[in-house]
């Protein structure tokens, strides 16, 4: 496995748990932090210097789209949502989670038999 | 906004080593998102906001750390080439400096080596015009 391999994992899990999220519903940016927070009761936390990079990489590769909605008289938020691309790409996520979780448990395994 | 969250936001704004269009575009959606926050917690303080998002360092390391590779390798390329024209530019003006200097000060020491040992001044008779003579008579002994 390459080196750089697994500082990218930590980035893919990051943009899985959005794209799962984004699966229910269109929401925008603090909606979506305080909504993994909730969903893992408090024990994950994705502060905003690695969300919202997140959020520009799966949108410049068309995994997602932002659409800015007129809140009240001035606010605009933008909301995000996942388009068929990013459900593809969701999948593949997952698979590659599963098969590294799958991994370091055979490794934790290993060790405890020994 | 109250002033310990405008403050909060130029701290983060200013944490920023540089301020280019992408980081204008996370700054705009972090300050949407301390908007958010502030709206469920309207009596928030400058603290809360530090401990709710990090400090304004923090939040910046964060971003970076977040950065394509391909993105950071550009822009530390970049930042490198602009350091080293702008120390090149820096350089060539001390020099061009310290030896304009030298060249003023030769001169100014050749202007001192000569004095002046009087002037003559003639006055025609008819007044109309005067003349003056100065006259440089010896080189100062050193």
């Amino acid at each position: 496995m390459k080196r750089d391999d697994s500082f990218k994992r930590g980035k893919n899990n990051i943009e899985m748990i959005l794209l799962n999220i984004l699966c229910d519903d269109d929401y925008y940016g603090y909606q979506l932090s305080q909504l993994v927070n909730e969903y893992s009761n408090n024990m994950i936390s994705i502060p905003e210097g690695s969300l919202y990079p997140a959020l520009y990489r799966l949108q410049e590769n068309g995994f997602i789209s932002a659409e800015k909605k007129l809140v009240g008289k001035r606010l605009e938020r933008i909301y995000y949502h996942i388009e068929p691309a990013g459900k593809e790409y969701l999948e593949t996520l997952i698979s590659d989670y599963n098969h590294l979780n799958q991994a370091i448990q055979n490794i934790l395994s290993h060790k405890i038999i020994q | 906004m109250n002033k310990e969250i405008s403050e909060f936001l130029h701290m983060v704004k200013i944490s920023f080593p540089i301020f280019r269009k992408s980081e204008k575009r996370f700054f705009s959606d972090f300050r949407n998102s301390v908007n958010d926050y502030v709206e469920n917690n309207p009596k928030c303080t400058k603290d809360d906001l530090e401990n709710h998002f990090g400090s304004p360092k923090d939040i910046v390391i964060t971003y970076y750390n977040n950065m394509d590779s391909d993105v950071y390798f550009t822009l530390m390329k970049k930042t490198r080439y602009i350091r080293n024209i702008f120390i090149s530019v820096l350089v060539t003006l001390t020099l061009l400096v310290v030896i304009a200097t030298g060249f003023f000060i030769s001169a100014k020491l050749e202007y001192d080596k000569y004095s002046i040992d009087h002037l003559e001044t003639t006055i025609t008779e008819d007044g109309v015009s005067t003349n003056i003579t100065e006259t440089i008579i010896e080189e100062v002994e050193e």
